[in-house]
Order: structure tokens, then sequence, then C-alpha cells
């Protein structure tokens, strides 16, 4: 109970420091988003200082900082300068939509790599070993806009699916049943996006700690007594094989976070992606952190998830 | 060692970036606005007559209604150590010979031209020189400042451990792009050249820093522990020493093979801030800026030789690939 | 019939080199035999054990035929053999800690061994499983360990699961791969009992694979002695009992010989920093009380966690008493001055337990041994290398291994390298702390040699810690026991009962 306590601590304390730097940083950013109404000759100098006096750019960042919080506590996470609304519901419905994407890409990659690479560890010999690792290396090399981009083509050359947003124009007419498979190939391809490039790196890691784990001298003396089949797997195999896995689990999150800016961006899905980098262009500064902060605080629910996963797997963490 | 072959497409790929002023033939940035979009030239041996020459040549690219057709009528055969524009392969040595060309007005783009009629293949090996001098600059700066802090964190303990360690999870806290975007945020956004590459190399050190100090730290920690350090110290070791010729040297392994894979990732960083606007931009050369304009459906599905840049990207990756497992065969055979 | 027949077994690697490991060895047991194995490691002895189960790897070609019962193995597809081990055949391997599988409770785990065999329900192989832990010896704390995990139990508890595991079918032959290496003398009798009744108990026939000499003594009814991949000797076994030492009426005290180091009432605590809990402090020395006369070799034994190593590192300088003091030529030891500290450490070195430990594998010969010299600034580099070169000599390495690096040597030749580089501050005593368990009978009478002509030549004085008995019988004059923190007893040991390197 204490282990889970300290780590929620721990991870709580880290997404405060972490707000705290990110506002730094924003903060340290060289110009605002009034700077091209101030150059625009049309605007009055008045205007745009009463603007900024409304906005609060006027106090100092210490205090800023604190109003900031307050407003993320009330849920509101801050006003957007260009949308002149509060951030929250914005990043919420972006939240939703990258999740859309990025938790079912999890998902298949685990519920994939898993057994393939189990059946793999069990079965090594030269030519398998060969083709896996071709394959893999292959597919490492290939960088995320490059697989992004060729989807990208693929749908524009065989129109089988749209080549990017999330609905096409007119879905709220359709029936419900409609509606979903409209989302399901819109989504199609950045979910494919996502699994190829973190599909090599889990299943390779799959494999390893399986071979690991088989070769571990416990494995061996079960064998030496015996056990083997299902039994072996699930008792012994699976279980040794669990540790470094539930930490790449955590890192997995991460990867996914990264990858799905990109693959929004390039795809046009309206998720957290496209949000921040239009939000960074126009120095629109509570949609930066806001979308900063909800990244990290995935992040590290993941990894919060995968530390308590292990204390409840292996019980020489729990002594 | 076969393996050793491995290194020799990674040593090549970089020498030949690394010169990549003598090996493109043009200027990165030479403009041709008559021929945007040209397709790849193609070296002929055979003429329009079917004639067989010995030395490889190239027609002439002539607009002809939507696209573009050969102009047969003139051979330009393909020279080598032509004379061309200037360029620098280090500031201060400063030359005009490039290893082939054809005379003027034909062009040999052998991937094409982009939509200013600038050369592909020049483009493609000035950008990736920019991002691979990036990449290793800002390895460079990440391991430095990783295995400083971490030798800190380990060896003096307590407080300072706390404290760097600390850090390091907030570093590691945020996903690496959005930390990325974050730090590029504090900087100007528009920048010229020379700063913005300085600049980019900065921002991926920083951001960089935190798992190789973890690392480090991890095996600063162990070798400190180790019974040779404590006979040492009982022999009147001064701490300098055991960290100099006991500690420091166990950390090598681990960090080539952190090298072996930020390198890739930084390269990779840098590409994707210049796709979106956020790294080196135009005029000059760049792999990302180049895929930038792929996100244009017209150029995406009628201009194939575009994904250029892609290509040299897969190449790069994989050659840093290749080291990372060689040097997983020679540490798995040194340890059996 | 013999129930375990093999005949010119041998197993051969192709890659990374070709070598044979094991040659031609042919071997019978019957039932109720325990036939003992011995031999300097690597010479195939777990090798052939490993063949025997047909758990090598894929690589290894074995030939020859081995006989269960009659039933030829060698010709069984992978499902007879996983039929048969854990059956007809058991085998108790060396590392409980490893052959255990920490995440699986240790009652699980032995009625796993039940259920790959019989298809019974879970509760009856609980009940067998119960069962088998009351034979070994485990019944008293049943209930508590049969929910426990392996890392709770200790290691004589875990090499009884282990044994309870092997046993639990009734194999007909059961192979023990050095089951009492890890273990304290105590704790291994306890093991080697347990042996003998199961053997006598059921007629099982015991396979008894160890280098130790006085466990064959103890256990063994006959004995079988390997080297290089082939059987050398095969004799029954010597049970007469080995002179013992006779145990002296009061501790030899020689008021009037003044002890070159002594220790008195010597304090130590250890503070274990737990993660989220108060701190864990550990008396290791209680009032230790040692003395050490010059010129002698004395033995210092005492079960793990008495506090044997603390006590060595004390009197290396290495750790500081938390009270009590240690005298040096009668006078104490001035701990104040860096410079003070250095020297007393020059006159009472520590040679560590495990020389590939205690020496940087990076280093040369001669970093190692020039390691003090360079450290206190002692000579040129070119006194310091001849220097290194005298000491090579002197613990009997060619002088041209100086440039060959720590990590090429053996593990004998590494120990000696470790002597070497202790006797370059030209100590008065040496402290040897479990100098010998990781090495050989043969590497271990050579050190024993060397430690016994150092002491006759340079005239100095020993103190050997170890938890094996018969190590120090052959190198000290008198041993000294201790327990808990506290020196308990002390015991001469008659010339004659030392056996000569």
């Amino acid at each position: 109970m204490r282990f889970v306590l300290g780590r929620l601590g721990h991870s709580v304390l880290v997404v405060v420091l972490v707000s705290m730097l990110t506002f730094a940083l924003v903060e340290a950013a060289p110009g605002e988003f009034f700077d091209d109404l101030r150059v625009d000759a049309r605007v009055a100098r008045g205007t745009v200082d009463a603007w900024r006096e409304r906005a609060g750019l006027n106090a100092s960042p210490v205090s800023r900082y604190f109003t900031w919080i307050q407003s993320v506590a009330r849920g509101e996470f801050g006003v957007s300068l260009a949308h002149r609304a509060p951030v929250g519901p914005l990043l919420w419905q972006r939240t939703r939509n990258t999740l859309l994407l990025t938790a079912p890409a999890m998902a298949a990659t685990w519920l994939l790599a898993v057994p393939l690479g189990l059946w793999l560890a069990a079965r090594r010999s030269r030519w398998t070993d060969r083709i896996f690792t071709g394959a893999t290396s292959t597919l490492l090399a290939l960088p995320d806009l490059l697989i992004a981009l060729v989807l990208l083509l693929v749908a524009l050359r065989t129109g089988l699916f749209p080549t990017g947003g999330m609905y096409s124009p007119g879905a709220e007419s359709l029936s419900a049943a409609a509606r979903l498979r409209d989302l399901a190939t819109h989504a199609a391809l950045p979910f494919c996006a996502l699994v190829l490039g973190l599909l090599p790196v889990v299943i390779r890691h799959v494999r390893a700690s399986a071979i690991e784990a088989i070769d571990a001298p416990a494995v061996r003396a079960a064998r030496a007594h015996g056990i083997n089949g299902p039994r072996l797997t699930l008792h012994y195999v699976l279980p040794l094989a669990a540790n470094p896995l539930i930490s790449l689990a955590g890192l997995c999150v991460a990867m996914l976070l990264s990858a799905s800016l990109l693959i929004e961006v390039v795809m046009s899905w309206p998720g957290l992606g496209p949000l921040l980098v239009e939000s960074l262009l126009a120095k629109d500064v509570h949609v930066v952190l806001g979308a900063s902060m909800i990244a990290t605080v995935f992040l590290v629910v993941g990894n919060l998830v995968a530390d308590l996963a292990l204390f409840v797997v292996d019980p020489r963490v729990r002594a | 060692m076969t393996r050793s072959i491995w290194l020799i497409p990674l040593v090549g790929l970089h020498l030949l970036i690394l010169l990549a002023g003598f090996v493109a033939p043009y200027d990165p940035t030479a403009q041709a606005r008559t021929i945007p979009f040209a397709p790849p030239v193609r070296p002929h041996l055979f003429d329009a007559a079917g004639t067989f020459h010995l030395r490889p040549f190239v027609y002439a690219v002539v607009p002809s209604g939507d696209g573009y057709v050969a102009d047969t009528s003139h051979r330009y055969p393909i020279r080598f150590f032509t004379r061309e524009s200037r360029y620098a392969i280090v500031p201060g040595l400063e030359n005009d010979i490039h290893l082939f060309g054809v005379d003027a007005p034909a062009r040999i783009s052998i991937f094409g031209t982009d939509g200013y009629g600038r050369d592909v293949l020049s483009r493609v090996l000035h950008g990736a020189r920019v991002s691979i001098i990036a990449g290793l600059l800002a390895t460079l700066c990440a391991l430095l400042a990783g295995t400083a802090l971490g030798t800190l964190a380990g060896f003096v303990g307590g407080a300072t451990d706390k404290v760097i360690m600390r850090a390091a999870d907030v570093f590691m806290a945020v996903p690496w792009i959005y930390l990325l975007f974050a730090v590029r945020a504090a900087l100007p956004l528009q920048i010229d050249t020379r700063a913005a590459f300085l600049l980019l190399v900065a921002v991926l050190g920083i951001v960089g820093w935190a798992r190789p100090s973890r690392l480090v730290r991890g095996i600063v920690l162990s070798a400190k522990e180790r019974t040779y350090v404590l006979a040492a110290e009982g022999f009147g070791a001064q701490p300098l020493y055991v960290l100099r010729r006991h500690v420091l040297p166990q950390t090598y392994g681990v960090v080539l093979t952190q090298a072996g894979l930020l390198v890739p990732q930084f390269i990779l960083a840098e590409v994707t801030l210049s796709f979106l606007g956020l790294g080196v931009g135009e005029p000059d050369a760049s792999l990302g800026s180049m895929l930038g304009t792929l996100q244009q459906y017209h150029v995406l599905a009628s201009y194939w030789w575009m994904f250029a840049p892609a290509v040299m990207l897969v190449l790069v990756a994989a050659a840093y690939h290749a080291l990372t497992s060689f040097g997983h065969e020679r540490a798995r055979l040194v340890a059996s | 019939m013999p129930t375990l027949d093999v005949e010119n077994l041998t197993v051969r690697y192709a890659a990374p080199r070709h070598r044979q490991v094991v040659d031609g060895v042919s071997v019978r047991v019957r039932a109720g035999e325990i036939l003992g194995v011995s031999g300097p490691s690597g010479c195939g002895k777990s090798t052939m054990a490993l063949a025997v189960l047909g758990l090598l790897p894929a690589d290894a070609t074995v030939t020859g035929t081995i006989r269960l019962n009659g039933r030829n193995l060698q010709g069984c597809s992978e499902r007879e053999l996983a039929a048969t081990r854990g059956r007809q055949i058991g085998i108790v391997f060396q590392e409980s800690a490893l052959a255990l599988n920490p995440l699986r409770t240790v009652g699980a785990q032995i009625a796993d061994v039940v259920r790959a065999h019989d298809h019974c329900t879970r509760a009856t192989a609980q009940a067998r499983a119960r069962d088998a832990m009351g034979e070994v010896g485990l019944g008293d704390a049943q209930e508590r360990l049969f929910q426990s995990y392996p890392h709770e139990l200790s290691g004589g508890e875990r090499q009884r699961v282990m044994i309870a595991q092997a046993v639990i079918n009734r194999p007909s032959v059961v192979i023990a791969d050095e089951p009492t290496a890890s273990l304290d003398a105590d704790v291994r009798a306890g093991i080697l009992q347990l042996i003998r009744t199961l053997s006598a108990k059921h007629g099982t026939a015991f396979v008894l694979i160890t280098h130790s000499a006085d466990v064959l003594a103890a256990t063994a009814t006959r004995i079988i002695e390997m080297q290089d991949g082939r059987v050398v000797a095969e004799h029954a076994a010597d049970r007469s009992p080995r002179p013992r030492a006779t145990p002296a009426s009061a501790p030899s005290a020689s008021a009037s010989v003044s002890a070159l180091l002594e220790i008195k009432s010597g304090r130590q605590t250890h503070s274990q920093r737990r993660l989220l809990s108060t701190p864990h402090h550990v008396e290791a020395l209680r009032g230790a009380n040692l003395r050490l006369e010059r010129g002698r070799a004395v033995g210092l034994t005492g079960p793990s966690g008495c506090g044997k190593s603390t006590l060595a590192r004390c009197l290396a300088g290495l750790e500081v008493l938390d009270g009590g003091d240690i005298l040096l030529d009668g006078r104490p030891v001035t701990t104040h001055s860096a410079r003070e500290r250095q020297q007393y450490r020059n006159q009472v070195q520590l040679i560590f337990q495990d020389s590939a430990a205690s020496i940087n594998p990076r280093f040369t010969a001669l970093d190692v041994i020039t390691e003090p010299m360079l450290v206190q600034h002692v000579g040129t580099p070119g006194e310091r290398r001849r220097r290194a070169i005298a000491l090579m000599r002197q613990v009997g390495l060619p002088a041209e291994w100086l440039d060959v690096r720590a990590s090429e040597l053996s593990g004998g030749e590494r120990q000696r390298l470790a002597i070497a580089r202790a006797l370059s501050t030209q100590p008065r005593v040496v402290i040897l702390d479990e100098a010998f368990s990781g090495l050989d009978v043969r590497n271990r009478s050579r050190i024993i040699g060397l430690l016994q002509a150092l002491q006759a030549a340079e005239g100095l004085t020993f103190l050997c810690i170890s938890h094996d008995a018969e190590v120090l019988r052959e190198f000290a004059s008198e041993i000294v026991v201790m327990r808990e923190g506290r020196i308990v007893d002390s015991v001469d040991v008659p010339p004659m009962a030392r056996v000569p390197a």
C-alpha cells in the first residue's frame, strides 16, 4: 500500500514540475499572439493594449502561472486567444479523437505481438530468425513520416480510403451505423500507420523476452521435472517474460503519443497533434500548455499503471 | 568477421553525404523556373537511331503540353569532374569541380526537379548533410550532458543524485515530440539558416540528455560498488582516480549504444521539425521541407520522385540499425 | 539390472569451437546406491547429467546409449523424454535461487511436478505436495512455506523444496548436481542426511555430483572421478572418519608472546536503508575478541551472517569499528590522520572472496599489481614494473604475463594476482576472506602451498576466513569459531591432521 501511495505521489509531483517547465518554456518564447495585430496599421495601439490587459498578459509570470493552474482546476485550462473560448472543451474533443486512434492501435499491436513473439521464440531456426530480423529491420528503418505519406498515396491512388479528416462532409445526417462506418474508413489509414510503426518494436521485445525466459534456469529446471506444454508457457515462461514487457508497455504509451502527433498532422486527423502545431505557430499560449499537459498526464499515468502492474505481478517487488 | 561488412555502407553513406557539394551535380538553391517538376532524366547508351555509344548520354528535356518530352535531336554526353557552381566542403575550402555533369542547356537531374526547377538529387544530398551533421552534433551534446550529469548523480549521490534524477524524470515524462515542440517554441520561430541549424542542435541536445543520464547513472552506481573499487580505495585511491580508471570505462559501452540509437532519432527529429516548417526552411535544402511539399495532393499523386528524401532517410536509418545490431553481435560474442 | 546404465557417452559441440566435453563415459548405478561423481570444474560432470536427461541445447551432438530401467533413452522422442523426466528420473540443481520460479509459490511448483505426469485434480496434487514437503523435513512450517515465494525461504529450505520436486513421483534414480554447494556446514549435513534417508527408504538410486571430498565421504557408497570428460578412477567410498582435531580444553593463551594484531570488544552496526520503511539495523559485531600471533595462520569459521566478513574488513581498515579497539603490536591503531590510516592498511592486507570481482577485468596484470604503488606515488614507473616482475615470480606467475588482461586469466591465476597485489605493500598480516571458495581442489592446494611458502619465507601472519572447515584444517594451526558477532570457540589443529598440499 505504501508502494502505491509512493508512486502516486511521485507521479503527481512530476506532473506539477512538468507544468512549471512547459510554462517556463512557453514564457521564454519571444513574441506573442498579438504581435501581428500590433504591426497592423489599421488597429489602434490602445485597442491592442486593452486586449492584452483583458487577456491578462500584463501580469507577472508567477501570477499568470497560478491563474492558469486555477483555471486548470476548474477544467477550463485557460482561454484560447485564437478561438476566444476556454481551452478545456477544445482539448477534450481533440483528446478524444487522439484516443480513438491510439487506444485501438495499442491494443491491436499487443494482441498481434504477444502470440506472434511467443510463437517465434518457441520455434527458433535459422530461417525464421533471418526472415524475422529482416522484416522487422526493414519496418524499423521506415520513418513514421514515410509510412504516413505512402499510405496517403495509397488512399489517393486507390480511392478506397478517404485522404484525411475524421468524417466525410455531411456525416451528421447519416444513420448511426453509417456514421460508424464512415469513421472507421477515415480512421483506418492512421491506425495502420501507428500499428506499422509500433509493431516491429514490440514484437522484437516480446520475442527477446520470451527467448530469455525460455532459456532461464527456472524454466530449464521445470522442463527437467517434465513440466511442458501450455502449463510451462502459462505459469513459467510468460510470467518470467512479463517483467520487461510491462515496462515496455509504459514506454509504448510515450511512443504512440509522439507518433500520433505526426501522423495526425499528415493525415489531417483532428487530434492533439494538429492542435499543438497550429497553436504553436500562432503562439496561442494556453492551448500549447494544455495540449502538452494532457500528453504528459497520459504518459505519467501509463507509467504508473505499468509500475503498479509490476507490483502485482512480481512478488519480489512487494517484498 | 562478415558482420563488419555492414559498416561499409554506413561509412560510405557518410562520406557521400559529407562530400555533398562535390557529388551533387548542381547548386541546391539554383532554380530553373522553366522546368518545374521535371521527371528524372535517364542516361542512355543507345540513341534514337539505335547506335551504341560508349559514353552514356542524356537528352534535354523540353516542356510539351502538360508534361515534358525528351528532345532526341541532340546528345549530351555525361562528363566527369565538370565545372559548375561553387561550393565549400568546409568553410574556407572552396571548389567548383563536381563529380559528374552535362553541358548546358541539358540538365542531368537523375531524380528530377522540384517545384522551382531545382535538382532534387542535389537538394537531397545537401539536405541529408544538414540532417546528419545536426544529428551527430545533437547526439554529441546530449551524450556529453547526459554522461556528465549521470556520472555526477551516481558518483556523488545524495541530494545531487535526487535533484538530477528528478529533473530527468520531468524531462522523460513529456512525450519527446511534445517536449521538442515546447522547447522549439521557446526559441524564435523565424530564424536564418546558420542560427537555425545551431538552435536545432541545441534543442535536440536539451531534449535528449535524460535517458542517457539515467543509464550512465545506473552503471556508475553498480561500478562504484564493485569489489575492485573497494580494494582500490583500500590502497588509498582518490575519488578522481577511481572515477577515471575504474568507473568511467564501464560507461563507454552504454554511451556507444546510445549514440547508435540517438543519431537516427535526432536526424528524424530534425526532419520532422523541418517538415512542419519549424526547422531548416526555404530556400535551403532540407529533407523535411522537401517532404513537406508532398502534403499537397497534386504533388503526392503525380510526382513520385519527390519521395527521394524519404529514400535517403531510410538508407541512413538502415545504416545505423546495422551499426547497432553489429554492436550487439560484438557484445554477445565477447560475453560468451 | 542396473537402474541407470550409461555406455560410451560422448557429447560434442561444434560451435563456437569444436570440443568434446564428454568422451566415452560409461557409468552404472544400481538401486539404493549413492554414486558420487567428482572432478575439477569443467570435467564434464554436469554435461553428463544434462545429457542423460536430454536437456542439452540443440547444437550438442550426443552419442552412446543411456538405458533407464532397461529402456534406451537415446531413441526416444521429446514427448517420451518429457514423460520420463520428473517421473522415472529426477534432478536436483545447484543454485536453488535460480532453479525455482521466483514468481510462483513453492507449493504450486511442487504440485506442478505432480500434475505434469498425473491427471489429477488440483486438490490432490496439492495434498501430495504437502506430503512431499513433510517427507523432506519441511513439515513443521508447512503451511507457511506452501504459500511462500522462493525468495522468502532460506537456502536450506529451498534446497529441500527442490528435493521434494525431484522425489515426489518416486523416480528410480535422482541426479543431484552440487546440491549443497552454497550451503553452510550444518545445513549441508541436514541435506546429505535427507538424501541418505530417501535412498534407504525408497531404494532410489542417487547420482551425487560434487567436487567436495567431504560430501562424498559422508554420503556416497561408490565414487567415480572424472577429468577432461573421461572417467579416470572408480572405487568404493572410504567411510572411515577423517582425523578430527582434538578440541583444546582452553583457548591457547600464551601470555608471554604478545599478539601482532588484536581486536578487543569490536562492535559494528550496519544500517540498511529500506525503501519506504524505518532503517533496519543489523549488529554485525557484538564484542568480538581475536588475537593473531606473529607468524601463525589462524582460521576463522562460522555460519553465514555471523559477521566474519565484517570482522575482516574492520581488521583491514576498510570499515571503522563503532566500538572497541584494534591493536597492532600492542598499541591501539590511531585512526586519526589519513596517512596513518593508509600505513595501517598497508600492513594489514585483505584478499577478497571473489578474485574476479576484486580485480578490474580490463586491467593488465601489471596495472593490477602496481595499483597500490601507483596510488600511493611510490617509485617511478620503471621501478614499479621491476617490483611487479619480482612479485609475479614470487606468486608463481610467469613474468611474460604482465601485459595480459586480467579477464583472460583463470580463477586460480587471478587469485595469485590478488595475492601479489597485496604483497606489493609489504604487509605483515594477510587476511583471506573466503579466498578459496570459487576454486576447485587442485587450484586450492596450489594456492595453499603458495601461502605456506610465503609464511615460511616472509614470516607473514595469516587470518583465513572460510565456511569450509576442511580448507582451514589444511592451512591453519588454530581455528576460531564465530557466531552472531562474537568469537565463541577456539580449536587447535594438530600438525598431523593438516593435509599437506
